[in-house]
């Protein structure tokens, strides 16, 4: 079985009557599930993972100290 | 492993003309165990709390689906083909064709969705699993399996498996499934030995099905918000254990039908707390002339009622 495509609507093919359902939206379902089961499995959430923050304490903080140091 | 299955006998019903219950599963003897007057309010009086129950919803379209996969699995049918046959009768039996909407519950956890993932994670988590099927005498998978085993003082044991499964070594085992919104802890995992269910299956499938069963295997999944999680475990049995539940058990039968004959079930209080609180304890606490009343209001009767003579 392959994975579906990518972006699928899960909302929409569970909102809609399941008799009408083709092989394909029942495989794109199962993919999307095994996609979400592979990230629990890597990281612990089902969540996309977001970009590190930025920490609080080094924003605006100037790093250019303007030091001349010679070793 | 071949064997021989018992031939199901006629019943009429698990009572008879005086109201004593003679035909006995699981269900019925955990009620027994566990109180005479919840017994009385919930098999012979019948009394359901009002409004469906998320839980038996989510239990149920479960386990019929798993259970269907390995009858699919058995009669040949790949893995993929099994998978997305059960999903595709898992979501049809999940829609309310008359409203033309999904089957709805206010539970964050226990939800259509949670239903179908929790399905096809399971099925991938076990894909390459060391337990298979066992065949029976007739060459038929042993799922889907109903019994009824007479057993003394006129007594009937009933019930359903689900399947009955063996290891690489020909240990053989009930597999039953379990769903809970619980972290599979060893606190979990404690109540299922001793248990009145597992001991029963374990006993039942020696003696009617002339299995050597060691247990029950138990899959049970975590069902959280964004995830499941699965764990397993060995609920042992020997046969000194099944003996004395056996003797247990028929003492707990006798003492039931004779509160029954005598139309008088006294309460447990030591087991008024447990799992929660029991959910007839607020009716318990009432003045017994008002009990009447408050079960009329809070409960319901629902038709037909528990009748564990009826195959599934």
């Amino acid at each position: 079985m392959t994975n579906p495509a990518p972006n699928i609507d899960m909302g929409e093919l569970f909102d809609r009557d399941p008799i009408n359902h083709t092989s394909e939206d029942i495989r794109a379902i199962i993919g999307e599930y095994r996609k979400l089961r592979v990230r629990f499995n890597q990281t612990g959430s089902t969540k996309p993972k977001k970009a590190p923050a930025t920490p609080k304490a080094l924003k605006g903080l100037d790093t250019n100290l303007g030091l001349d140091i010679k070793l | 492993m071949t064997t021989t299955s018992p031939q199901p006998l006629s019943t009429s019903g698990s009572f008879n003309e005086s109201g004593v219950q003679f035909v006995w599963d699981s269900t019925s003897l955990k009620y027994a165990f566990k109180c005479p007057r919840y017994y009385q309010y919930k098999m012979i009086e019948n009394y359901r709390p009002r409004g469906n129950s998320v839980h038996l919803w989510f239990g149920g379209h479960y386990a019929t689906a798993l259970e269907t996969y390995h009858k699919l699995r058995a009669e040949g049918s790949s893995f993929d083909e099994a998978l997305e046959s059960i999903i595709r009768t898992t979501l049809i039996a999940t829609w309310d064709s008359e409203k033309n909407t999904p089957d709805t519950f206010l539970d964050p956890k226990k939800t259509r969705q949670s239903l179908i993932r929790t399905i096809v994670w399971y099925l991938d988590e076990f894909r390459d699993d060391k337990f298979s099927t066992v065949t029976l005498d007739s060459g038929k998978a042993a799922v889907e399996l109903t019994f009824k085993l007479p057993v003394d003082n006129g007594v009937l044991f009933s019930g359903h498996f689900d399947r009955f499964c063996e290891d690489e070594n020909g240990d053989q085992y009930v597999h039953d499934q379990k769903t809970t919104g619980q972290t599979l802890s060893p606190y979990y995992w404690k109540q299922f030995s001793p248990d009145v269910q597992f001991s029963m299956y374990s006993f039942v499938g020696k003696a009617a099905f002339h299995l050597p069963i060691k247990g029950v295997i138990i899959d049970a999944a975590q069902v959280a918000v964004g995830f499941t999680r699965f764990g397993r475990v060995e609920a042992l049995r020997s046969a000194a254990i099944l003996d004395e539940w056996y003797d247990d058990c028929m003492d707990v039968i006798e003492k039931t039908q004779a509160y029954t004959k005598a139309n008088r079930f006294p309460k447990n209080t030591e087991s008024c707390n447990n799992f929660g609180g029991c959910e007839f304890r607020s009716i318990c606490a009432r003045e017994p002339s008002l009990r009447k009343n408050f079960l009329e209001a809070e409960f319901h009767t629902s038709e037909p009622r528990w009748d564990p003579s009826v195959d599934r």
